[in-house]
């Protein structure tokens, strides 16, 4: 009975990942990512936050099953609109997703795009493979789609080769390559690194106008606070491999509850003042050297004996949960 | 679960757990347990082969092709002659020749190489085409011209002739890599922390730059001693009844096809054992030159 | 008044084959112990202006004067005299420190190179360095692949301040770090410049950063300074449009509420020719005729502005449209 009502729970949400872990192939160490759980309403925007070393953009590829072959999901469920994409044997359905159901662009715009090909020529093989466009009606969509990405003149642009264009250009044309096909969840990984702050921002404009209007939902996994409080309406924040906080964005960025989020965001500089920065003592542990519990222990000043065993989620707020032992019974 | 107060390491002091199984001590072991194995194999052998031999390589008797037997471990060849000793003296004559030419030819390569590169210009552009003179020169003819103006045929003029046709690979490897490099930060770091120019070019850059050139080192070893056959085969190299690997195996190849294979297989064979050695012995430098390969290896 | 530290006139260089030079008619001034932050895009020529200063780029004309000795095109003697009090540290602390030589013999690597330090003194003095830039001391042994991000920034920090200099080139110290870690870093510089007095010429497109450490700041586009002052002045209330583009551009750490009028650079068109007068023309949303003309220096509340309309007519901001508001959700 449990099991009717969670799948009917769950179909009014775009993704649900359960209880999710990635670890190494055939080896005893510690899942490098473990326990993560996270959903994505449908027309959603959720920011995944996170400093290097903390598992962000491994947990993005193992939603879309493109983890490098000596990393394996150890246990979990991943389900797409209801329909379990997890495990070897949902390989097909996952495969038939990527694309139509979910797009993902990574942090380097130049990675994703093949440098020997016109940029045109790469978005209209997408449209006419997914989308079952003709050769003629394909250049006038992409034509179209370049268009809504802020491109004065897309015709031009699709005629050039990735080289051509310059680093806010050719993420713009990533992105919309990434949108060609509609997909219902975008993973944009960095989407803004790299990039000048005015480009960025543009860029990110466009991109929020462009999920906006497909409807689509979008996880926007990024080291960068800005960049989550600019376009996310949740926020998951991971540190090692582990989610410790999960909450609504305004909330999380202003009433930050977990240790780790509380220094991340003393550690942000601010145009408005002048203030001390403060920064995280010691850094993220390496995956070979995992504490057993709370994995922020040796960095954390609020240390104490029961953290070494892995604190559950303690609800902070309305849907805002902290997984940290300094919320227990509050 | 365990109950252990988890007392937070003073941060910095935390990270460096490799600390403790590093660099002298890695040095050590990989010179004891691999290198040092196969270079010492080597060398020994190839000073202590002649004695080890048991008949005199030049003196040849009427059991000719015979095949392999316990007197004649490798069998004898057509004029009669032991095999075996013959490629046991062959080593001392191949390796010499082999490396003193390939070390010629690198030590001189990548120094044009790595200063062609780094001060560019017209220089670069000087110094390149002169090595394109020499690559375009065909090695026999460069070998025949040699010993018609200056030298003798013999081993001084093969260690010459083999050191300079290989010179440019090694310029244009190191080129390639200097230049790829040259504009690093920590090359620009160098410069500002006082050091000169020579300084910053064999000192930080050409270190690093050494990878493709070990590995072509290998490459080039194992060459040269073919090109000592081809040489000797033309007269200008090994002079017979001189024991060389190369003109035992060309000596031997018309005995394949009438069924004596013996006489240039185990010359071949050695052959092949050397350009192995020589290839392990490269990689093995790699490792040692370059620290983050070491720790890979150990991982 | 007394000479500067460091005072630059007119300096200007070009890349061969570049029609426009990347630094044209630069006039920076650092007095002693103080820092100026240099800031601009990608591209702006602000690195290649601290290439110059360095002498690792030879300037086409103007003039440098460190310590009163004029740097361009000066002879070996004066560089090997200015060299030990004139350092920089890179961006990229991956790069910039050589994979192949241990910790202790990078931070020596100055103080043999100058032969400042007696030889068995070396030894004390890296100790004293790493200590200085907090790193424990059985690091010497180590190789840069062994360190994390910050703790080869460290390094190379102790490696540019091995030499006593009076002024340190911060050439983007913390972009390539996580937050956490460049929070800790800019920390660790401002103790530094604290306890040992030296002076910053800090280069940064990164306003916010920028704000915690400089005391005047120069904002560069396209090789000319177009807005130069205290930081205070120029951050809070930047007279130029291309400042105020840059500071409206930034995403703050915090969701915004108040609906500031937002100055929006117009899209670039990537195939004209550069600009004769203001180099902002094309992108200005307040351009007039006149801009075609080079504008002249305006102080406007004790900044330094190249423009012919500073400060920025109020009544023209607020005419521009409202910013976007989150076209996603809440």
């Amino acid at each position: 009975m449990v099991e009717t009502l969670e799948s009917a729970r769950t179909t009014d949400q775009l993704l649900t990942v359960e209880d999710l872990a990635v670890g190494l192939v055939n080896s005893e160490t510690p899942a490098i990512i473990e326990r993560i759980q996270l959903t994505v309403p449908r027309r959603t925007v959720i920011g995944v936050l996170g400093e290097s070393g903390s598992g962000k953009t491994m947990m993005s590829l193992a939603l879309l099953g493109l983890l490098s072959p000596e990393l394996a999901v150890r246990s979990g469920r991943i389900r797409f609109e209801g329909n379990d994409i997890s495990g070897r044997e949902n390989r097909r359905a996952l495969e038939a997703l990527r694309g139509p159901g979910m797009a993902m662009v990574s942090q380097q715009p130049t990675d994703c795009l093949n440098p020997i090909m016109h940029v045109g020529t790469q978005i209209e093989r997408l449209l006419r493979l997914h989308r079952g466009f003709s050769r003629r009606d394909a250049h006038e969509e992409a034509a179209e789609i370049l268009t809504n990405f802020g491109f004065a003149q897309p015709k031009a642009v699709l005629g050039a080769y990735p080289h051509q264009l310059s680093g806010g250009m050719a993420q713009r044309a990533v992105l919309a390559m990434a949108l060609a096909c509609r997909p219902k969840l975008l993973i944009a990984d960095e989407p803004t690194t790299g990039l000048d702050v005015t480009t960025a921002s543009e860029v990110l404009d466009y991109m929020m106008q462009v999920i906006a209007e497909s409807e689509a939902s979008a996880l926007v996994v990024t080291h960068d606070v800005g960049v989550v409080a600019k376009v996310t309406d949740f926020l998951v924040v991971m540190h090692a491999g582990h989610i410790v906080e999960r909450g609504p964005t305004a909330e999380v960025l202003t009433q930050p509850s977990h240790p780790y989020t509380q220094g991340l965001l003393a550690s942000v500089p601010t145009v408005a003042a002048k203030a001390e920065l403060i920064g995280i003592p010691g850094q993220v542990p390496s995956i070979t050297d995992y504490p057993p519990g709370c994995r922020f222990v040796d960095r954390c000043s609020f240390a104490e004996s029961r953290c070494s065993t892995l604190p559950p989620d303690f609800a902070v707020g309305d849907d805002h949960v902290s997984r940290c032992w300094l919320h227990e019974g509050k | 679960m365990s109950q252990g107060t988890a007392a937070p390491d003073p941060p910095l002091a935390r990270a460096p757990t490799f600390l403790k199984q590093l660099p002298l001590r890695t040095i050590l072991n990989a010179l004891r347990h691999r290198i040092g194995i196969v270079l010492s194999i080597v060398v020994l052998f190839t000073l202590i082969a002649p004695l080890l031999a048991p008949f005199d390589p030049a003196s040849t008797s009427s059991d000719r092709l015979a095949s392999p037997s316990w007197t004649h471990l490798m069998g004898t060849d057509n004029f009669g002659r032991d095999i075996l000793s013959r490629v046991f003296h062959g080593a001392r004559q191949d390796m010499f020749i082999a490396l003193t030419a390939t070390a010629m030819a690198l030590s001189s390569g990548t120094f044009v190489g790595a200063v062609s590169a780094y001060v560019g210009g017209w220089s670069d552009t000087v110094l390149m085409r002169l090595i394109d003179v020499v690559q375009s020169f065909p090695m026999f003819i460069m070998a025949l011209g040699l010993v018609a103006l200056v030298l003798s045929p013999g081993t001084q003029t093969m260690i010459i002739v083999i050191g300079v046709i290989n010179i440019p690979i090694f310029a244009r490897l190191m080129r390639a890599e200097v230049l790829a490099r040259k504009s690093l930060p920590y090359v620009d770091a160098a410069r500002a922390s006082g050091n000169s120019s020579a300084k910053v070019l064999f000192y930080h850059l050409y270190p690093n730059s050494m990878g493709p050139v070990m590995a072509q080192s290998a490459v080039t070893l194992a060459w040269a001693i073919l090109d000592v056959a081809a040489l000797s085969f033309l007269g200008v190299g090994v002079t017979p009844p001189t024991a060389e690997w190369g003109v035992m195996v060309s000596e031997g190849a018309p005995f394949m096809l009438t069924g004596e294979w013996w006489v240039s297989f185990f010359p071949g064979l050695a052959i092949a054992l050397a350009v192995f050695a020589f290839n392990w012995v490269s990689d093995e430098l790699q490792d040692i030159v370059d620290p983050r390969r070491r720790v890979l290896v150990r991982m | 008044m007394t000479e500067p530290l460091l005072r630059i006139n007119d300096l200007t260089f070009g890349y061969p084959g570049q029609e426009q030079p990347a630094v044209d008619g630069v006039d920076l001034m650092i007095s002693e112990g103080s820092s100026l932050g240099l800031v601009g895009e990608s591209g702006s020529g602000k690195s290649t202006l601290g290439r110059c200063l360095l002498g690792l780029l030879r300037p086409s004309g103007g003039t440098i004067l460190f310590q009163g000795n004029s740097l361009v095109n000066a002879k070996r003697s004066t560089w090997r005299a200015v060299r030990p009090n004139l350092q920089i540290v890179f961006q990229d602390p991956q790069t910039s420190l050589n994979p192949l030589l241990r910790v202790e013999t990078i931070i020596a690597d100055p103080l043999r190179s100058f032969g400042t330090t007696p030889r068995r003194e070396i030894k004390d003095r890296v100790a004293e360095l790493l200590d200085l830039v907090e790193l424990s001391p059985d690091m010497t042994r180590a190789y840069p692949h062994q360190l994390s991000g910050g703790q080869r920034q460290r390094v190379a920090i102790a490696r540019a301040l091995a030499s006593h200099p009076s002024l340190v080139v911060l050439d983007e110290p913390t972009s390539a770090l996580d937050v956490s870690v460049g929070a800790k870093i800019l920390h660790l510089l401002m103790d530094i410049q604290n306890k040992l007095g030296t002076a910053y010429l800090f280069i940064s497109h990164d306003l916010a950063t920028m704000r915690q450490v400089t005391d005047t700041i120069s904002v560069m586009l396209s090789g000319k300074i177009v807005e130069s002052g205290p930081a205070e002045n120029v951050l809070l209330r930047p007279q130029h449009p291309y400042s105020r583009a840059l500071l409206d551009a930034i995403l703050a750490p915090r969701p915004q509420v108040a609906a500031v009028p937002r100055l929006k650079l117009l899209p670039q068109s990537p195939n004209q020719s550069p600009p004769l007068g203001c180099r902002l023309v094309r992108r200005c949303p307040f351009a007039e005729e006149r801009c075609e003309e080079p504008p002249p220096l305006t102080e406007v509340f004790g900044a330094q502005v190249a423009c012919w309309l500073a400060p920025i007519p109020e009544d023209r901001m607020s005419a521009l449209r409202k910013p976007d508001t989150k076209p996603a959700g809440s």
